[in-house]
């Protein structure tokens, strides 16, 4: 980013290479929809690139990244729904490409065999919809960018006891959401305590 | 069921559940805790929690599974076509658009910019000030002459009107000392003001006699 700063044009196609698809995959989840994702995106490089100059070294450039797509998002929230402190419409159930940008372990397999993929995937993808766009932008930010609740809090503008409060509700959401499906998968050892594991 | 372990006074309303109802809802340090986000005591005091309540375990695997359920979302995947294209349109357009310098925050603001984001930066920015303080200080200078002229138009009428007036009173006082022989030898008061006013009583008598 340094070299971006200079003006290095060469820099700044490496850092679209590295983050494109991690910008594209949190705006497809914030915004539910691929044509915008896709617009905002761009406008996101054009923005960090356009504002490159004020980057400071001393802040996580992912986050900064995240902040500027962040408000993007809510701004086009805002702009086609009235509010981003809605959900999104639980209509749209378009797949994503199941194209991997950035190594990640398998998704379980359903142990239900008979309930296709595709209908898990949209079922999720509705539930995470239909949580507000806070909560969905840190349910996204922890899964996918594996972001610290500091990090999170610093493209939310939040406390990170604030960014704790906001992801224990979005998953206790979430649970109630998926009550359906949550049997489907297999339970697995508590992460960090599997010794006490033995339900 | 056994011991509610103990946890920091700030997380009160997410401690551990006791007793053998069943918990509906997860406590914020579970989450944490399953989130790598607890460390130390916390920590401690989650796996205790973990280990001596049965509802604490189901719930933990309940939130587990929902992070399972998450990893069915895919990731998309960026072709190297459409990253070139992006990388060749941002500065294409970036080069027909100025860098935005230190002081501007329009492009990392909250989301929907406001009136209320829009007053600071106009304020604050060195650009913004720079174009907008000039026509002040010659708005400044301008009304700086335009109160001294009203000013001196009020002042020199007066000016004007003291100076005759003092005119007046030094013509009356030279009259006295001229004429101080004579006040003090009639020790009329009529006289006294006949010379005070005189075009009022008239030139005295015994005045135009002597």
């Amino acid at each position: 980013m340094i070299r971006v700063r200079q003006g290095d044009d060469d820099a700044f196609r490496e850092i679209v290479a590295k983050y494109h698809a991690r910008v594209h995959t949190f705006l497809r989840h914030m915004l539910g929809n691929e044509q915008s994702a896709e617009d905002l995106t761009q406008e996101t490089f054009l923005r960090m690139h356009r504002s490159r100059v004020r980057y400071r070294a001393r802040c996580r450039f992912g986050s900064w990244l995240f902040t500027i797509a962040n408000n993007l998002a809510l701004n086009r929230l805002r702009d086609e729904f009235g509010s981003a402190r809605m959900p999104l419409p639980t209509t749209e159930s378009g797949s994503l490409p199941m194209t991997h940008s950035t190594p990640r372990a398998s998704p379980p397999e359903p142990v239900d065999r008979g309930m296709e993929r595709a209908e898990v995937v949209a079922t999720v993808r509705a539930a995470l919809n239909a949580l507000n766009e806070n909560q969905r932008a840190a349910i996204v930010l922890s899964k996918f960018e594996e972001m610290s609740y500091e990090e999170i809090g610093k493209v939310l503008d939040l406390s990170p006891q604030a960014v704790k409060s906001l992801i224990n509700r979005a998953k206790v959401r979430l649970k109630t959401l998926l009550a359906g499906v949550l049997d489907m998968i297999q339970p697995r050892p508590i992460e960090g305590n599997e010794e006490y594991f033995d339900d | 069921m056994t011991d509610t372990p103990a946890f920091p006074e700030e997380d009160k309303r997410s401690e551990a559940p006791s007793g053998d109802q069943p918990t509906e809802s997860a406590p914020e340090w579970l989450t944490a805790f399953l989130d790598g986000e607890t460390s130390g005591q916390e920590k401690q005091n989650a796996k205790k929690a973990l280990q001596e309540s049965s509802d604490i375990r189901r719930v933990a695997q309940e939130i587990q599974r929902v992070e399972d359920l998450l990893d069915f979302l895919p990731l998309t995947g960026s072709p190297r076509a459409k990253i070139g294209e992006t990388a060749g349109l941002v500065l294409e357009q970036s080069s027909s658009q100025p860098v935005v310098v230190e002081g501007d925050h329009s492009l990392e603001e909250r989301a929907d910019l406001s009136k209320r984001t829009e007053v600071p930066l106009t304020r604050f920015d060195p650009i913004y000030e720079a174009t907008s303080l000039w026509p002040k200080r010659v708005r400044g200078w301008l009304i700086a002459v335009l109160l001294g002229a009203l000013g001196a138009g009020l002042v020199l009428p007066g000016w004007r009107s003291f100076e005759d007036n003092r005119a007046k009173e030094l013509g009356k006082i030279r009259g006295v000392v001229d004429n101080f022989q004579i006040l003090h030898d009639s020790g009329d008061l009529d006289f006294l003001r006949a010379i005070d006013v005189p075009e009022l009583f008239g030139q005295p008598e015994s005045i135009v006699s002597q």
